[in-house]
């Protein structure tokens, strides 16, 4: 495992270069895989975002919010009041999105974050539903309820009138006249989802970010080591409130439309799943998670019987039918079966995620080819969850 | 003041439900120090053993229809009908008291293999760890149930000669308060099933070891008391309350596969604005919380404070949490 | 030579006990002070005062002219009184190296520092004084291991690395040697007694009279929340009080 400090600078460098090369070439190997449309390739880079973001505060401090949904739909709502009332173009949605999740991250940390462990939990779980809660209710003016708030033609969009822009009779967001659908889309995605996982990378090599881990270590002894945790606590909040924010805008740029089932607390269940699936306090853990998430759900929802009579075609005719008997309900509908299924053998067997998988087949492979008595560095010998790569 | 007291017995029906709901939760969290994010799921399940009951009761063939002459039409009539005549019908309608019966060892046998089969490895993990994995089984269990009962509400009725209204407006001399029958035995069942716990935790040995083992988990264990099993059977029963109290909820609410989650949310609530792992604190919490939802429920609160009714539950819990962190009776 | 710690007139009870009854305490700036008493005579209550873990019923803990009563223990840290836990308190997910590093960086950045944007592998400065601080308790070979897997003996040196690094003022050692082997202890005192030259002011609260008299210039004796006696080592080892609270109990054991 490589610790922090061990870590030199130009090793970031690359391990950037090449995070940037597989996003931005997506497109091809995600023709590969059969995910090579844009529209799941977004999916995969927003929610690798909210993620990302995700991690920062569960991974790395070891705080479990449920609150994390209603950011992701501040910053949906927010961006497309920026496109109803300002402009078409992406970036003041995307900016306003972050500050104003940012300010509501603060507001729901400030208060929650007096508390740990369960109660923390709790306290975030208890905001996201009344946020959900009021948004279906009186804060209908706001959020349009139930029909979701969308962009229409008549908005006021008053830079834009200035500037003279006109809109067609279902406006679509932009980047400076190049209009953010399809490809152009992904990649604007693909450059926040670098951006963020740039950050990401940052805050993992500084003390800043060995400081949250040592909050999730041992807060009592930080606290008698000279640090008032509270701060730290509340801006690694505030920031992976903002990455939701983020992701959330992202979601309003790629379809302009926001809807309250965006803030349940269920939809914060999903990116803690992504988390702890992909490798929870590592730093590709959380998008490796969120894109195999995004992956399989679109592959295991596309299946149906007939799907499934062909793949197992090659078998006599009866157990054919049995497999699909068998395999049936975990596609299609039940798609969210398998992911529950998933994600328990995931806790119960190897709670450090994929990353820690991987690691544990490579030390496998590995231990083979070397002489015995030799140990690889680095093997993690107790904590499932310290950090990696 | 009629709109007042009907609010607050509306809510005291609602409190029996999260009053049964919350003293599962916190028999578990008070025993074997589990947060058990699947309880909402185990409270769905038992819902659909009532609509499973009901589905078994009503199995049909068709039969000609000779009410109608003109030309030949077919109905659906349950076998147990053909059978019995009125005593299937009966039966039939009868639906939800069955359930109870068979929903004891249904969801004993549940809360045994979740608690042999997972919870039990997973007493010593964190909190996170617990709160995901039983998080993930609640996934499982839902989806199960929407695979098999599709994802409808599915209403189940209470037996015909309690589905009315009692008018109980006349006991007090009050002029149009009626209250439904069902929502009066809810609230006396969930006395009862309180009462019960209660007496089982307080008037026997077992209970005493585990009201002991509440208080302070290691020394009991170094008395030499076997806590493994204990803690089974622990599980089990709040399993069983927890299933019979969504078997009665059925006539109240039609189960859908995702009542378990809404239902969680608000056990959660309960329990921790009662004190986790106070059973008296569940209990008051329950219907104290239940009777607030009512009141602000009023259009006269409403139009003084909008959307309150929406929030007005989290809005306690938050506040307790924050100026009371260990609830309304919890030990420090 | 001036008291740097002053605890005056502090009495604590818990429930109907008395853990503390009128204990003045005046610890002499750059000594080796070391509090010794039988079990339950209220020295980890007494240590746990000074710290701010817990506030005594009566009198004040004055640190270097400041008091300390209703502190939170990242303002006592930045004070200059640090604690060395009896029990190890340590950073169990992390490397040594960073378990003596964090100290280091909370002397350098207060008690809040945002820096997301810096970079670790730069502070180069924190690493060197790391590695030296762990060099000092013979740690520096297992800089890289996670603190959870080392044996209990270097958690308790790993745990007075971090304290040393940060240079306090006055350090508070609750019990360093408790639990180790003969051989440990031996290497504890050696270690304490090296950095002696450094004008740290020490209260050693232990158990072990061979610790005690091998290190400490001043002696405070312990007894049912009341100190008894004070003086040097040569002064306890000849007072008659003393021998009969305390010394007189361990010869009858």
């Amino acid at each position: 495992m490589q610790t922090i400090i061990t870590s030199s600078r130009t090793r970031d460098t690359i391990i950037l270069a090449l995070f940037a090369l597989i996003v931005l070439t997506a497109p091809l190997w995600g023709q590969l895989i059969g995910a090579g449309y844009p529209d799941l390739l977004q999916k995969f880079a927003i929610f690798g975002l909210f993620a990302i973001g995700y991690n920062i505060m569960f991974g790395l401090t070891g705080y479990l919010s449920f609150g994390h949904a209603a950011f992701l739909g501040v910053g949906s709502y927010t961006a497309v009041w920026s496109f109803k009332l300002l402009s078409m173009n992406a970036i003041p949605a995307v900016l306003f999105a972050i500050l104003l999740s940012g300010l509501f991250a603060a507001a729901i940390g400030f208060l929650s974050l007096r508390r740990t462990g369960i109660y923390f939990s709790i306290l975030t779980l208890a905001f996201a539903q009344m946020s959900y809660n009021l948004a279906y209710s009186v804060l209908t003016p706001i959020t349009n309820g139930e029909t979701g708030l969308r962009v229409l033609r008549d908005d006021p969009r008053v830079i834009d009138t200035a500037l003279g822009i006109q809109v067609g009779s279902s406006p679509l967001s932009d980047f400076f006249g190049l209009t953010l659908t399809g490809y152009p889309g992904f990649y604007f995605c693909a450059v926040m989802l670098i951006l963020g996982f740039w950050f990401s990378l940052k805050i993992f090599r500084s003390p800043y970010g060995m400081k949250l881990l040592a909050i999730k270590s041992n807060q009592v002894r930080m606290e008698y080591t000279g640090f008032n945790t509270r701060p730290y606590l509340l801006s690694a909040f505030v920031i992976s409130g903002m990455y939701a924010g983020l992701a959330g805008s992202l979601m309003a740029i790629t379809d302009p439309l926001a809807g309250a089932e965006r803030m349940q607390w269920t939809a914060s269940g999903e990116v803690v799943l992504m988390t702890i699936l992909g490798g929870l306090g590592t730093l590709f853990g959380p998008i490796l998670g969120a894109t195999t998430i995004k992956y399989f759900e679109n592959i295991f929802s596309a299946f149906n019987e007939q799907v499934l009579h062909q793949a197992f075609d090659f078998l006599p005719q009866v157990l054919t039918d049995l497999m699909v008997a068998i395999t049936s309900p975990f596609v299609g509908e039940g798609w969210h079966l398998t992911l529950g299924v998933l994600f328990m053998i995931i806790i119960i067997f190897i709670p450090g995620g994929l990353i820690e998988g991987i690691e544990r087949f490579r030390r496998l492979f590995r231990r083979r080819h070397q002489p015995p008595g030799e140990n690889p560095p680095g093997s993690r010998s107790h904590s499932s969850r310290g950090p990696a790569t | 003041m009629d709109a007042f007291l009907l609010q607050i017995l509306n809510g005291l029906d609602k409190g029996g439900a999260y009053a049964l709901i919350a003293l599962g939760l916190t028999l578990v969290f008070g025993t074997l120090g589990v947060v058990n994010f699947a309880h909402g799921a185990l409270f769905m399940l038992g819902a659909f053993v009532a609509v499973s009951v009901q589905n078994l009761l009503t199995i049909s063939k068709k039969v000609k229809d000779e009410s109608i002459t003109f030309f030949d039409a077919y109905k659906e009539t349950p076998y147990l009908e053909i059978w019995w005549g009125d005593t299937g019908t009966a039966l039939i309608d009868y639906a939800v008291p069955i359930s109870i019966v068979i929903a004891i060892p249904v969801m004993l046998l549940i809360g045994l293999a979740v608690e042999r089969g997972l919870v039990r490895h997973f007493y010593k993990r964190e909190h996170a760890d617990q709160i995901l994995v039983t998080f993930g089984l609640a996934i499982v269990l839902q989806e199960i149930i929407k695979a098999n009962y599709g994802a409808n509400p599915i209403p189940v009725g209470a037996p015909d000669i309690v589905a009315g209204s009692a008018n109980i407006g006349a006991l007090f001399g009050i002029e149009g308060l009626v209250y439904p029958w069902w929502r009066m035995i809810y609230l006396l069942f969930s006395a009862v099933i309180i009462a019960g716990v209660f007496a089982f935790l307080h008037l026997t040995t077992f209970g005493m070891v585990v009201r002991a083992g509440m208080h302070d988990r290691e020394t009991v264990g170094l008395l030499g008391i076997n806590i493994e099993r204990r803690f089974t059977i622990v599980f089990g029963l709040a399993t069983i309350v927890i299933g019979l109290a969504g078997v009665m909820y059925t006539p109240i609410l039609p189960p859908d596969y995702h009542m378990g989650m809404d239902f969680l949310v608000l056990s959660f609530v309960v329990v921790v604005v009662g004190g986790m792992g106070s059973l008296p604190g569940a209990v008051a919490a329950g219907f104290l919380l239940g009777i607030l939802q009512s009141f602000f429920s009023m259009n006269e609160v409403k139009s003084i404070l909008p959307g309150i009714d929406q929030i007005i539950i989290y809005l306690i819990a938050v506040i307790i949490l924050l100026v009371r962190p260990r609830g309304l009776m919890g030990k420090d | 030579m001036s008291d740097i710690l002053d605890i005056h007139n502090v009495n604590k009870t818990f429930g109907g006990l008395r853990a503390l009854s009128d204990i003045h305490l005046q610890i002499e700036e750059g000594t080796i002070h070391a509090i010794i008493g039988p079990n339950g005579a209220g020295k980890s209550t007494l240590l746990n005062c000074c710290i701010g873990r817990l506030v005594p019923d009566t009198g004040t803990v004055t640190f270097n002219g400041q008091s300390m009563i209703g502190l939170q223990p990242w303002d006592i840290n930045h004070a200059g009184m640090v604690r060395v836990f009896q029990t190890p308190e340590i950073f169990p997910d992390l490397p040594l190296l960073q378990n003596v590093m964090i100290p280091a960086l909370a002397k350098r950045d207060g008690t809040f520092c945002f820096n997301p944007l810096r970079s670790l592998a730069g502070e180069k400065t924190i690493y060197k004084e790391a590695m030296t601080a762990l060099a000092d308790v013979g740690l520096d070979q297992l800089c890289n291991q996670h603190a959870g897997s080392i044996s209990r003996g270097d958690k308790r040196r790993l745990e007075l690395a971090m304290g040393l690094i940060q240079h306090p003022k006055l350090l508070l050692l609750d019990e360093p040697t408790a639990g180790m082997s003969r051989h440990d202890t031996n290497r504890t005192i050696e270690l304490l007694q090296k950095i002696k030259e450094r004008g740290m002011t020490k209260v050693i609260i232990e158990h072990d009279m061979h610790v005690v008299f091998s290190l400490a210039d001043q002696i405070s004796v312990l007894a049912q929340g009341q100190i008894i006696e004070t003086g040097t080592p040569e002064e306890i080892k000849n007072s008659a009080k003393v021998k009969e609270a305390y010394l007189g109990e361990a010869d009858n054991a």
